[in-house]
């Protein structure tokens, strides 16, 4: 059963979403899900996701709580008015957290339940990390496809060493494909791509072997790596982590294979903040949908989401 | 007064909608905004609802709604066609003019939205006027294009097309549901898009209307609005967007000069 809801935010702005709830109350689950908009978009998210995940999570037996932040879809309010690079800046800095606190307060008054789950799709994803800092009511987090660098204007250019890498790999692939010859002798390549994501590739190369080089000190961030600064790392984002991993609560990382966010989240973080650390290893789950694009288009890879999700709510939650 | 409802459609389906209520006097026109489809939707979603306040805020009801299968709305998109959304425009108009009755309707259509405000058009006499953002006149052209986003997704994961544009209409024809972007296109949206001849519907309007053609959008194979055979009551404008539908390079939630144009014509000629 779905529900409209307004309610609001620390600034008095309504704040509109919907209440899906479970259809058999006997198979109640005793924590709630909080799902935080990707972005910009409003709170059904790429291609009605939310909606999807929403649906499926309420008919197993939980209460699921979506909603628009400030300025965004059907809720009060304005966002800043800047580039949507320094919009996107400020949602991965925290610019929602406050909402979603909002969100927390509201879904306790209106379910009774109080342990929160908070499902964060994107941008939706370090909404998600800096909320949980500072509220203990929260439980557990779905970072799905957080980026864990601060987007720049490089990011879908070939600038990104993403970018270079994937088109790189096009090419080679073409290298036995006589077709493809053909073209690059008779002028029909794009030249400029070609030797663009030649360079790029190896320059990251080269770059990456001086950076191995480089040892952490202690896990606080005192100051930017060669990597922070190649790839804008977002150091808040990485602080907030360090503070939430002493509280000893779960959190399951499902990236899709084929997106730079899931390239950055290997290259800067998986192994630097999270492989290291003995302690923490049994609190979170790395999980990669095989061939899934940073909105998981296909079928087959938001019924794998689903499935992840499922199984890790019913191992560490039931 | 803004408030969020839940609204019933021919097939008993629930849509989900928003209704804009002045708090002081009211026009005697009333809109219903016919959204967009596919990403559309959600890139441009805050500017209907900007929208909606400000022709509010001058004294106008509005209702904003999901066609089944989009946004909130009951349904799975896959499900959902042309004629179902034609369908949905014409339950809203019902709802409508039973909420806020008496009240002339105005739809306010964009994109894919705006061809199919021209079908109901043509099925509805309770639309007195109708504005249109960049219409789509040849849906299948439109399908067409969209299927890029099938073939982006097959070079990221295969690095080459297994399935050319043809194929993929094959697909279709055949039944098979084609994935792009998330978005499910059926046989029947595919075949019904074909068949749909929006050149014809919009010569067949008689009510007072205002085509925005947007540059860059219109020009493309979706076509032009040929306002050689239109009627005399409509009025067109060619508008530079300060948008866009497609990705969120030129977010503008606020486009001053398509609102200040619409605004100036609504109050020249809806009254």
């Amino acid at each position: 059963m779905e529900e409209i809801i307004i309610f609001s935010n620390k600034n008095n702005e309504k704040l509109v979403g919907i209440l899906s709830s479970p259809i058999n109350q006997s198979r109640l689950k005793q924590q709630g899900v909080i799902l935080l908009n990707t972005g910009l978009n409003y709170r059904i998210a790429w291609h009605r996701l939310n909606v999807k995940i929403a649906r499926e999570l309420s008919s197993v037996g939980y209460f699921v709580l979506r909603f628009d932040t400030h300025g965004i879809g059907d809720s009060e309010g304005q966002l800043p008015e800047t580039s949507v690079v320094n919009l996107h800046v400020a949602i991965e800095t925290g610019l929602f957290t406050q909402d979603c606190s909002a969100a927390i307060d509201f879904f306790i008054h209106k379910t009774n339940i109080k342990d929160i789950l908070l499902f964060g799709v994107c941008g939706g994803a370090l909404t998600a990390m800096f909320t949980a800092v500072h509220d203990k009511r929260v439980k557990g987090i779905i970072h799905l496809a957080g980026p864990v660098t601060l987007s720049s204007k490089k990011d879908s250019t070939l600038e990104h060493p993403w970018q270079a890498e994937n088109l790189f790999k096009m090419y080679l692939a073409k290298f036995f494909n006589l077709k493809a010859w053909i073209k690059f002798f008779s002028g029909k390549t794009e030249y400029k791509n070609l030797f663009s994501s030649c360079i790029k590739v190896c320059l990251t190369k080269v770059e990456h072997i001086k950076n191995s080089r480089i040892k952490l000190k202690s896990e606080i961030i005192e100051k930017k790596t060669i990597i922070d600064e190649l790839l804008n790392i977002n150091t808040q984002f990485i602080k907030a982590f360090t503070v939430f991993k002493k509280t000893a609560r779960e959190i399951i990382f499902i990236f899709p294979e084929r997106d730079p966010a899931t390239w950055e989240f290997k290259k800067v973080f998986l192994n630097q903040y999270l492989k290291r650390d003995a302690k923490f290893t049994k609190h979170y789950e790395f999980y990669e949908i095989l061939n899934g694009n940073h909105i998981l288009s296909d079928d087959e890879s938001q019924s794998e989401l689903l499935k992840s999700v499922m199984n890790w709510l019913e191992r560490k939650f039931s | 007064m803004e408030t969020p409802v839940y609204f019933r459609n021919n097939e008993e389906r629930k849509l989900y909608g928003v209704l804009h209520i002045p708090e002081t006097t009211r026009n005697n026109y009333g809109f219903i905004f016919c959204s967009p489809t596919f990403g559309e939707k959600t890139k441009t979603y805050r500017i209907f609802v900007n929208f909606a306040r400000f022709l509010e805020k001058h004294g106008y009801c509005v209702l904003r709604f999901d066609y089944f299968g989009e946004g909130d709305s009951d349904g799975n998109f896959e499900n959902a066609d042309i004629e179902s959304r034609v369908s949905d425009i014409i339950s809203a108009i019902k709802f409508f003019t039973n909420r806020m009755q008496p009240i002339k309707v105005c739809l306010i259509g964009t994109r894919l939205g705006a061809s199919l405000s021209i079908l109901a058009a043509n099925k509805n006499t309770h639309i007195n006027a109708l504005i249109l953002w960049a219409p789509i006149m040849n849906l299948r052209a439109y399908f067409f294009d969209f299927l890029r986003g099938n073939l982006s997704n097959q070079l990221l994961v295969n690095r080459k097309i297994i399935f050319n544009r043809e194929q993929l209409i094959e697909k279709i024809h055949g039944g098979q549901k084609i994935n792009v972007d998330g978005w499910t296109i059926s046989k029947q949206m595919w075949e019904q898009g074909e068949t749909a001849n929006i050149n014809i519907a919009i010569t067949l309007l008689k009510q007072n209307c205002l085509i925005a053609n947007f540059i860059d959008y219109q020009s493309k194979s979706y076509g032009l609005v040929n306002t050689e055979n239109l009627h005399q009551n409509i009025n067109t404008f060619t508008y530079n967007p300060e948008f866009s539908f497609n990705d969120w390079k030129n977010y503008q939630p606020f486009p001053v000069n398509l609102f200040g144009k619409t605004h100036e014509w609504i109050q020249k000629n809806l009254n």
